[in-house]
């Protein structure tokens, strides 16, 4: 059974399954409860997320992308010339 | 058949706009350096080997990354990938926040509010155990649930969280640690009751 009032520590022991969507709906929901009345624990969560968004689009330098924007047309021709 | 140069400029034109996303996602899982661009070019090599089977309603960014975590898998990935975490993955997430609360008090969390968080994320990335990092890969930046990793690593579920949780973790701690040595912030530690 899942207590509708969770303390932190269960609240954040749950933090990054919740972050991924990935507690059952009665769990979810207590977290999600406890989060709107406890600015520590949604502070962590916010966090949480921006670091996992700034992961998802970390920076690729241009001079990079052009180095193997070329490396990679010439080994495509190459490919495409074999047949 | 030699395909003809409209073929190519038209594979070329499609999915060689998604390469930046390709590059981050293949740093992400093998590293940087030599073996990230080998397996940039391998990716499209195979894209474009496999071109036949692509649905072009299909999202091309989202095929690209199952080619490229397939490469990964089969020519890339280590195989001793072994490493103690233990069953905990809720310890991990404790953890977690155990980290970001001391941040909150010393003051590094709010100095990251102000900083732009990209080049500190791959200099952490790059710093991370292959096999947390690798699991990070997979989910953090390629889209994978958890149960897609745990099939496409070969490992159950379990550990797959124990291992992304972990390298969150570990991640969080090397911005926080960034946020520090720029601001000369002493850590402490916090409890959560």
């Amino acid at each position: 059974m899942i207590h509708s009032r969770l303390s932190c520590g269960e609240t954040v022991r749950a933090l990054w399954d919740y972050v991924d969507h990935a507690l059952p709906g009665p769990m979810r929901d207590a977290v999600a409860a406890h989060l709107a009345t406890c600015d520590n624990c949604a502070g962590h969560v916010a966090f949480a997320q921006r670091m996992l968004g700034a992961i998802a689009t970390a920076p690729v330098e241009d001079q990079d992308v052009a180095r193997l924007a070329e490396r990679v047309r010439v080994a495509l021709r190459t490919e495409a010339a074999a047949g | 058949m030699t395909p003809s140069p409209e073929t190519l400029a038209a594979f070329e034109d499609v999915m060689l706009r998604y390469l930046p996303d390709v590059t981050r996602y293949a740093r992400s899982l093998a590293g940087p350096g030599a073996d990230a661009d080998d397996l940039v070019q391998e990716t499209y090599l195979d894209a474009w080997r496999g071109r036949g089977t692509f649905d072009a309603s299909r999202d091309a960014r989202k095929w690209l990354f199952a080619i490229c975590r397939h490469a990964f898998i089969k020519r890339y990935r280590k195989a001793h990938r072994e490493v103690a975490v233990g069953d905990t993955p809720e310890l991990e997430s404790y953890a977690t926040a155990v980290g970001h609360a001391a941040a909150v008090r010393d003051g590094s969390a709010a100095r990251l509010d102000g900083m732009d968080l990209g080049p500190a994320i791959n200099k952490a990335m790059a710093s991370i155990p292959a096999a947390f990092r690798e699991v990070v890969a997979l989910v953090d930046v390629g889209g994978s649930d958890y149960a897609d990793a745990a099939q496409a690593l070969g490992i159950p579920v379990g550990t797959v969280r124990s291992r992304l949780f972990r390298g969150r973790r570990l991640l969080q701690e090397q911005l926080l640690d960034y946020a520090r040595d720029a601001g000369f912030v002493a850590p402490q530690a916090q409890e959560i009751r």
